[in-house]
């Protein structure tokens, strides 16, 4: 790595996309922001509360949206009367489906969900009408006076139910939205070579995403016809293209506009276009700036969620473990309406994501996979943080400790055996020629973990025979990308007289550090200083496409488009000081707000000075780069392809202690090691590391959107628990660098990984522990108490 | 399947004409009495106003009691301890007299909410809520509290075991009625006591079950004397276990009469199914283990380890 970087440490300036990606990305030496754990350039607003939300805005001047829900799961609207509504004073409109001047339908992929139900409602919570009102009491007032007159459906509630020929249709279509299949090798060969057969069922709930911060949306309409919309939101550029259909106006008529945000872990890709347009839709017909702000209970009803499976896994192997033959049946649950679920071509969607990755990193010769996506009357699923890789994990993670069981093998052995290394072909036959550390996660981890002893070691604490000691592990991969044609990211760099830089993306900040990971990026490459970079909150109007901030994609996709930007304007501030100084170009470098003669480091000139005189001789500084990695390609016969350029790889290590009178579980040490490539700010990666672990544990041991004949049981956070700091153990991260040669300086991503493995290390734990394994999730005391019944009783010694 | 508009529809406003703050006791229970039924009495009001905003509830007028005089005290008086009125969660679990000489009430006291709810929740509210998952309510019970209530009429004092009707329903009416005193006896040395909780994690969960433990021992004789044993939330109210406490009474301290009681616990129980908390059978079964381990560590801690 040294030999190449001192060459890449020659400056080669690069204004042309079509230079050699590996040349335009290899890391260079010596970096001096870069890989620095520089606090977050939000941390003390945070902290101090000085930073504004949407809720924080003032009110004047606004008026206030508001939703009337379906009370029923399914059913036709057979009519509504606003006119007691229209009569309330202060009530400035009630809008009904006839009332959307353009298409009525949103959706992030497909947009079959009404912005107002015209003939049928399709879950509890489906909006029915608008209200506009002068003060939010009115317009609670008013949603009471409109009366609707509906006509109960037989509803459905089952993905495997629905997809039967008698089932309720929810949609004219049918209730099966995408059905995609894998095909590799030859499977009945492949199970008629095993010597050991695993067939299990796994079933996981649906999970709410409880950002702290509930929704918010303001619609102003502007002057010119144009519409401003502002939020929080983590695909602006989505929201623009609902708008513009939705409004009926061309999308340069329409701004979006990105305010901070309190949290997103994928839920904010949805519903910012839902409550978007629907304030938006208010603001056009009243002509006044309109702000909808949802109550908690509001967001657990009415928005995206993580997609419940019922998962089959048929795994063969040889007796010393290697495995021969993967089947595996995703029945998949999308809800109301399409959401996030449905294929966007070639490998997007989280319903073909699930089906890519079920059969785990592990080389598998023979893979068939079959994959449901069902419409429910359920609310619909979208993305949460993995975007339906957290749920195959679940299943694959814990079969391969099932099988281990039988093989009497050690659950590290059987994945060091099967795992991907570098050179290893996916179940895609997808060839991993390049940055593939999951071996050394693994190795790393049980170091640290110290797996050998302690799996030797499990056993019960207490004389009484109440409380049992087990380990688990889950290892897992995740992609770098969304897999299709939106991957493109475009970053804007502007160097202005004084020496400061504007950096704008399309990328948003949702707490997961992106404001100070990518200025980071910026700053390396002009060789400024962190605080020189200001990051422009994204603006349609004014910052370049750069597709969504999801997919763990923002620090290499957003940050090679960073690299190529800065080098733009680079050249021209190279050009410059190499004049002043007297020296080849090729000769400077940049560093800490200098330029200077790499052979007589004396030698060297501001960075401002040097802007100042470009300023002034009329020359560029003004950088605009684009990066999109390799087309994705994904064979919609056979799911055979590319599907996502880059994985990042886990491996997770939990130590648990179940009271096996009572089923509850205590975490008591936790380990777990990723390959990200490189971390540009390895604090940042360990909070991510933290909150992904967090928020794993909780999908494991206790969250659920519970749902009784349609009706969720949990709306608010009394009911719907996710885990508090004391049910989280303290957890080891360790960093592994393995190179992407895509990625800036080496990254790939991390946001949604953390969280993958988390689920499967802790309910192997579990099993470990008590002898209970739980394979319809989430592990609360009941469940697991039921579990080691099932098994006849905890394990006597 | 009938749901309410209520049900779908949330609201931060919530619709009270009138908010009052009266000094005294009498001026009070005479807001009360003028506003007939339609108004409410709030202290802490984590309870009351969550209520009002989901219209679980509705009033007309709030009678906010914390400037009445004389109710935030925790004083030994005798063999009993009496708690006013506006004795908050977080000063009970902060008080040495309640740490010492009653522990599973400052234990229960600390399970509650967060702390933020716990600095302004009342211990008399949580009882006056009703609610059979009560932190405070078991382990009153055990400690064979006592309630004083203040209406136009006069005061009554009732014990506790006959202050609970049903979910949510207490023998005050909280639109007419003050709770204004709390009393409950203070342990001594051969005293054993201990609250435990289950829940689906460790801090602001409402549990699946409560247990309130308390035990006196004969020492020389190597006898329970007398035990109180309190469960909750597996009945529409918090109760004492009886046949527990009969069975125990006067049984020499051995591991056989424990897992026996626990037996006779289940049947004492008769929880509901609960799709948030638990089947009525799992709740049954951790009756049994609570009331085990409740008594192993109550006699535990006065010389008896029974394992």
């Amino acid at each position: 790595m040294a030999e190449k970087s001192d060459k890449k440490k020659k400056v080669k300036v690069v204004t042309k996309e079509k230079e050699d990606l590996q040349q335009l990305m290899a890391a260079p030496i010596g970096l001096s922001v870069v890989g620095q754990s520089l606090d977050r350039t939000d941390a003390f607003l945070k902290v101090s509360g000085k930073l504004s939300f949407g809720a924080d805005y003032p009110e004047e001047g606004f008026l206030h949206g508001k939703i009337l829900r379906s009370p029923f799961p399914h059913a036709l609207i057979k009519s509504i009367h606003v006119e007691k509504a229209k009569q309330l004073p202060g009530v400035v409109a009630v809008l009904t489906a006839k009332d959307i001047p353009g298409r009525n339908g949103f959706g992030a992929i497909l947009p079959d969900q009404p912005v107002i139900c015209g003939d049928k409602v399709r879950f509890v919570g489906d909006g029915v009408a608008l209200v506009a009102a002068e003060s939010e009491r009115i317009a609670e007032e008013a949603l009471e006076r409109i009366e609707v007159d509906y006509e109960p459906l037989p509803p459905v509630f089952d993905p495997i139910e629905a997809l039967k020929e008698d089932a309720p249709k929810i949609h004219e279509k049918g209730n099966l939205l995408s059905y995609n299949k894998l095909r590799k090798g030859d499977i009945e060969k492949g199970f008629a070579a095993a010597e050991v057969v695993l067939e299990r069922t796994y079933q996981v709930p649906i999970l709410e995403h409880v950002y702290l911060e509930p929704d918010i949306a303001m619609a102003i309409p502007q002057s010119d016809g144009t519409m401003l919309v502002e939020g929080p939101m983590q695909a602006p550029f989505t929201v623009r293209r609902n708008l513009s259909a939705v409004l009926g106006i061309p999308i340069n008529k329409v701004r979006v506009r990105q305010i901070h945000m309190g949290g997103g872990f994928g839920g904010k890709e949805d519903s910012p276009i839902d409550i978007g347009c629907r304030a938006a839709v208010l603001a056009n017909h009243t002509g006044r700036p309109v702000r909808l702000a949802l109550e908690r209970e509001e967001v657990t009803l009415q928005t995206s969620k993580r997609h419940p499976m019922v998962m089959k896994v048929k795994i063969g192997a040889k007796k010393d473990g290697k495995l021969v033959a993967f089947e595996g049946v995703i029945y998949d649950e999308q809800g109301a309406y399409a959401g996030l679920g449905p294929v966007i071509p070639p490998a997007g969607g989280s319903h073909i994501h699930s089906m890519i990755m079920m059969p785990g990193p592990y080389e598998i010769p023979n893979v068939k996979v079959d994959a449901y996506l069902s419409y429910t009357n359920h609310p619909y699923g979208g993305a949460m943080r993995g975007f339906g890789a957290p749920q195959v994990h679940i299943a694959h993670e814990q079969a391969m400790d099932e099988l281990a069981e039988i093989l009497g093998m050690n659950p590290i052995d059987i994945r060091q055996k099967n795992a991907f290394k570098q050179g290893s072909v996916t179940a895609t036959s997808q060839v991993l020629d390049q940055s593939v550390g999951l071996l050394d996660t693994l190795d790393s981890c049980a170091k640290a973990f110290d797996w050998d002893r302690r799996y030797r070691e499990t056993g019960y604490l207490d004389k009484e025979r109440t409380k049992r000691r087990g380990v688990g592990i889950g290892m897992g991969w995740y992609r770098t990308s969304i897999g299709t044609s939106s991957d493109g990211c475009g970053a804007n760099v502007y160097v202005h007289e004084d020496g400061s830089v504007l950096l704008f993306t399309g990328i948003t900040e949702m707490g997961q550090g992106a404001f100070t990971v990518l200025p980071q990026i910026c700053a390396e490459e002009l060789g400024v200083r962190l605080e020189d970079v200001r990051v422009v909150q994204p603006d349609t109007d004014i910052v370049p496409e750069s597709g969504p901030t999801v997919g763990s994609r923002s620090t290499t996709l957003m940050g090679n488009a960073i690299v190529l930007a800065a080098r733009q304007v680079k050249e021209a501030i190279f050009e410059m000081a190499s004049e002043m100084l007297a020296v080849p170009m090729e000769q400077l470098e940049a560093k800490d707000r200098k330029i200077y003669d790499q052979k007589h480091p004396n030698q060297s000139v501001l960075f401002r000075e040097v802007v100042a005189k470009c300023m002034g001789k009329g020359k560029r500084l003004i950088g605009q780069g684009w990066w999109a990695p390799p087309m994705a390609s994904l064979d919609p016969e056979t799911g055979q392809g590319n599907p996502y350029f880059v994985y990042t790889y886990s491996t997770h290590m939990a130590e648990v202690v179940v009271d096996v009178e009572t089923g509850e579980v205590e975490i008591t040490d936790y380990v777990a090691a990723f390959d990200i490539g490189k971390a540009i700010n390895p604090r940042t990666v360990e909070g991510q590391i933290e909150g992904g672990v967090a928020m794993g544990i909780g999908y494991a041991l206790m969250e659920e959107v519970v749902l009784k004949e349609g009706y969720i049981q949990n709306m608010n956070l009394q009911n719907y628990l996710i885990p508090t700091s004391l049910d989280i153990p303290d957890i080891k991260p360790i960093i592994l660098e393995v190179e992407n040669k895509y990625g800036p300086y080496g990254a790939k991503g991390i946001g949604e990984m953390p969280n993958i493995p988390a689920t499967p290390a802790v309910l192997n734990a579990i099993a470990n522990a008590c002898g209970g394994r739980v394979r319809s999730l989430p592990a609360d005391p009941e469940t697991v108490y039921w579990a080691i019944k099932e098994k006849g009783g905890p394990p006597k010694h | 399947m009938s749901y309410a508009f209520k049900d779908f529809h949330w609201t931060r406003h919530i619709p009270i004409k009138n908010y009052f703050l009266p000094k005294t006791l009498s001026e009070a229970l005479n807001i009360l009495a003028e506003y007939q039924g339609r108004a409410l009495v709030v202290a802490g009001g984590t309870d009351v106003l969550p209520q009002l905003r989901r219209r679980e509830i509705d009033a007309e007028a709030l009678v906010d009691i914390t400037h009445l005089p004389d109710l935030k005290s925790i004083e030994e008086r005798g063999e009993r301890i009496a708690l006013g009125a506006l004795v908050t969660h977080a000063s009970i679990t902060s008080s040495p007299l309640v740490r010492e000489k009653a522990k599973l009430l400052a234990d229960g006291a600390g399970y509650l909410g967060s702390p933020q709810i716990r600095n302004i929740a009342t211990v008399a509210g949580n009882l006056v809520s009703g609610q059979p998952a009560a932190d405070t309510s078991t382990p009153l019970l055990a400690l064979d509290a006592s309630v004083t209530i203040a209406s136009k009429d006069g005061e009554r004092i009732v014990p506790l075991t006959k202050f609970f009707l049903d979910t949510g329903k207490t023998i005050l009416d909280c639109r007419r009625e003050i709770l204004t005193r709390i009393e409950f006896n203070a342990l001594k040395e051969h005293h054993g006591c201990c609250y435990l909780r289950l829940s689906q994690r460790k801090a602001l969960a409402l549990p699946i079950l409560v247990c309130g433990v308390l035990v006196k021992v004969d020492k020389k004789r190597r006898v329970i004397e007398e035990a109180a044993v309190a469960l909750g939330p597996v009945a529409p109210i918090p109760f004492r276990a009886i046949r527990v406490e009969e069975a125990l009474r006067g049984s020499p301290i051995s591991k056989e009469i424990i897992e026996a009681v626990g037996t006779i616990a289940i049947e004492e129980c008769n929880p509901r199914d609960s799709l948030l908390r638990g089947s009525s059978l799992y709740r049954k079964e951790m009756a049994k283990v609570f009331v085990k381990r409740g008594l192993q560590k109550a006699l535990a801690q006065v010389g008896f380890p029974v394992t």
